[in-house]
């Protein structure tokens, strides 16, 4: 465990050092200050666009966060080489493969809550107010989700490119979110093969919409029973659970030599 | 040697290609489609219709958000757990918002879609309506002003106008922002419209009101029974034509009729066709 949670630090570490952070963080505070110059036709205390926006600024930057920087774990090891120092210690690749995670999704929930701060400080001063339980549900939701999408995008860093994995990763995650949860409506459209493969890629596929608390929480819904919160909870977990596996059997017997471009 | 030959024969084929996108551009410029005049500038025609869809798109946003951000309902081919739970998640009641409860929060939507084209006039009778209902007169007859700039000769804005100096008992400058609107009926719409129909019957029958309430009966009974042309079979026009012919207009009836113009309760169905109700103040 110590050593995972080493491996957790030094990817800490790196995130404070490298510069995506902070370009991403100023990036949302520039867009929220243009969100405040919307006109609102006089009509004073408006705040859930700004809410509604914000969260949604706050998701794509956290996702573009968290896969860019788990995306770029393992190649980078190797191609600096610094993975062979790394597993001559005692570090078996399951380590690394669940210490990197761990890093990388940390880092991803803290800079997340940072965004999350800064939005609602704005939100409060505009004279809006958010249900603090919706709050807490929604942004632990949303953690978990990143948890899952740090997992992916770890298990196709194990065998692909920085550039390769962070592609696909965004490409998967752009799909699941666009998709799956229209599936059910578009299957009524389908007949035959196509009813079928849209059929296999919504049991197949994680489902995004479950982690999504943002309508409830700007249109002030309040908070969800704790059994559903709890069970969708679980469901993160299996699905990171099984995401990491899927990497660490990609990634237990794979050779790299020294030298080998990556 | 060879190089200079490559290189005359791509330039001639350049040319080449160049004379027969000309020819072809006058030949297509010539053709009806093409030479229709239309007289907007050329960003307009090119971007012209994007704007109006992204217009479309805000207002959709805003009608979202009057819905408490539930979207129109969406026929599903199956149910499963994974849905159930998404369920709980997504809240998907109907309801609405009101003038008490937050409707303003619809505004920055209907002002980015009347930014992105501000031929929205809808956009615009929407927000003045809610400014309006919410208490906002001054903010709702400022937006009205600047919908007017860009759309001086559309009578749906005439109307909100006049019904915001009904809202102030500003009968006088009801009844000119009522005549406007009738002069500049049917606008841009099509006459036939069911929509600019309806619009043109509210307005000979607020505009008659006014006449009754001065003592002008006289004025008024035309205006109905324009009104009567447009929709034949209200029979409370008749009635009231009837009233009128016989001297027996009851004042306090009148004071009724311009205390409900006043809060302006527009009784209208809700777009939603999963939810069979009727709705005051629904202007969506």
């Amino acid at each position: 465990m110590t050593a995972v949670l080493v491996l957790a630090g030094v990817v800490w570490r790196e995130m404070l050092r490298k510069k995506d952070l902070y370009v991403l963080a100023l990036l949302l505070v520039a867009l929220t200050l243009l969100l405040l110059t919307v006109d609102t036709f006089g009509a004073k205390n408006v705040s859930r666009y700004l809410l509604d926006l914000g969260l949604l600024l706050i998701w794509l930057l956290s996702i573009v966060l968290a896969v860019t920087f788990t995306a770029r774990q393992i190649p980078e090891e190797e191609k600096r080489g610094t993975v062979f120092p790394l597993l001559a210690k005692p570090v078996s690749r399951w380590q690394l493969i669940l210490g990197k995670w761990l890093g990388c999704w940390t880092a991803s929930v803290s800079a997340t809550i940072l965004f999350f701060v800064f939005l609602l400080a704005v939100v409060y001063l505009r004279g809006g107010e958010v249900d603090g339980l919706a709050l807490i549900q929604c942004a632990a939701l949303y953690a978990v989700l990143l948890g899952v999408i740090a997992a992916i995008t770890l298990a196709l860093s194990a065998r692909m490119t920085y550039g390769a994995a962070a592609t696909t990763s965004f490409v998967l995650q752009g799909a699941v979110f666009m998709l799956v949860p229209r599936i059910p409506t578009l299957v009524g459209y389908e007949q035959g093969l196509r009813r079928s493969a849209l059929m296999v890629l919504y049991y197949l596929l994680p489902h995004y919409e479950l982690f999504d608390m943002r309508r409830r929480l700007v249109h002030e819904w309040g908070a969800i029973p704790w059994s559903a919160f709890g069970l969708i909870v679980v469901y993160g977990i299996v699905l990171t659970a099984f995401f990491l596996l899927l990497g660490w059997a990609a990634y237990r017997r794979k050779l790299f030599r020294r030298g080998e471009a990556l | 040697m060879r190089a200079t030959r490559t290189s005359f024969s791509i330039l001639a084929a350049a040319t080449l290609l160049a004379g027969v996108s000309f020819a072809l551009a006058c030949r297509l410029t010539g053709l009806p489609y093409f030479a229709a005049a239309d007289s907007r500038s050329a960003w307009d025609q090119i971007f012209g219709s994007a704007s109006a869809g992204l217009s479309r798109d805000l207002y959709e946003i805003a009608d979202r958000y009057f819905h408490k951000g539930v979207g129109h309902h969406e026929e599903r081919a199956f149910e499963d757990p994974f849905q159930r739970l998404g369920e709980v998640v997504a809240p998907h009641r109907h309801e609405h918002l009101s003038a008490d409860a937050g409707v303003l929060e619809i505004m920055p939507w209907l002002s980015l879609a009347t930014s992105v084209d501000p031929g929205n006039i809808e956009a615009y009778q929407v927000a003045a309506y809610w400014l309006k209902t919410a208490g906002h007169l001054d903010e709702a007859a400022e937006l009205l002003k600047k919908a007017l700039v860009d759309n001086p000769d559309d009578y749906r804005l005439r109307m909100e106008l006049a019904l915001l100096a009904a809202a102030r008992d500003e009968r006088d400058s009801a009844a000119a922002e009522l005549d406007r609107a009738l002069n500049l009926w049917p606008g841009k719409l099509d006459p036939a419209d069911e929509e600019a129909r309806i619009d043109l019957a509210r307005a000979l029958h607020y505009r008659a009101l006014i006449h009754q309430l001065d003592g002008e009966y006289s004025a008024a009974l035309p205006l109905l029974k324009r009104e009567l042309e447009v929709f034949p079979d209200r029979g409370g026009i008749e009635a009231e034509i009837e009233a009128i012919q016989n001297n027996s207009v009851e004042r306090e009836q009148l004071e009724n009729k311009w205390h409900l113009l006043q809060r302006d309760k527009r009784e209208l169905q809700c777009e939603d066709h999963h939810h069979d109700h009727h709705h005051d103040d629904h202007h969506h």
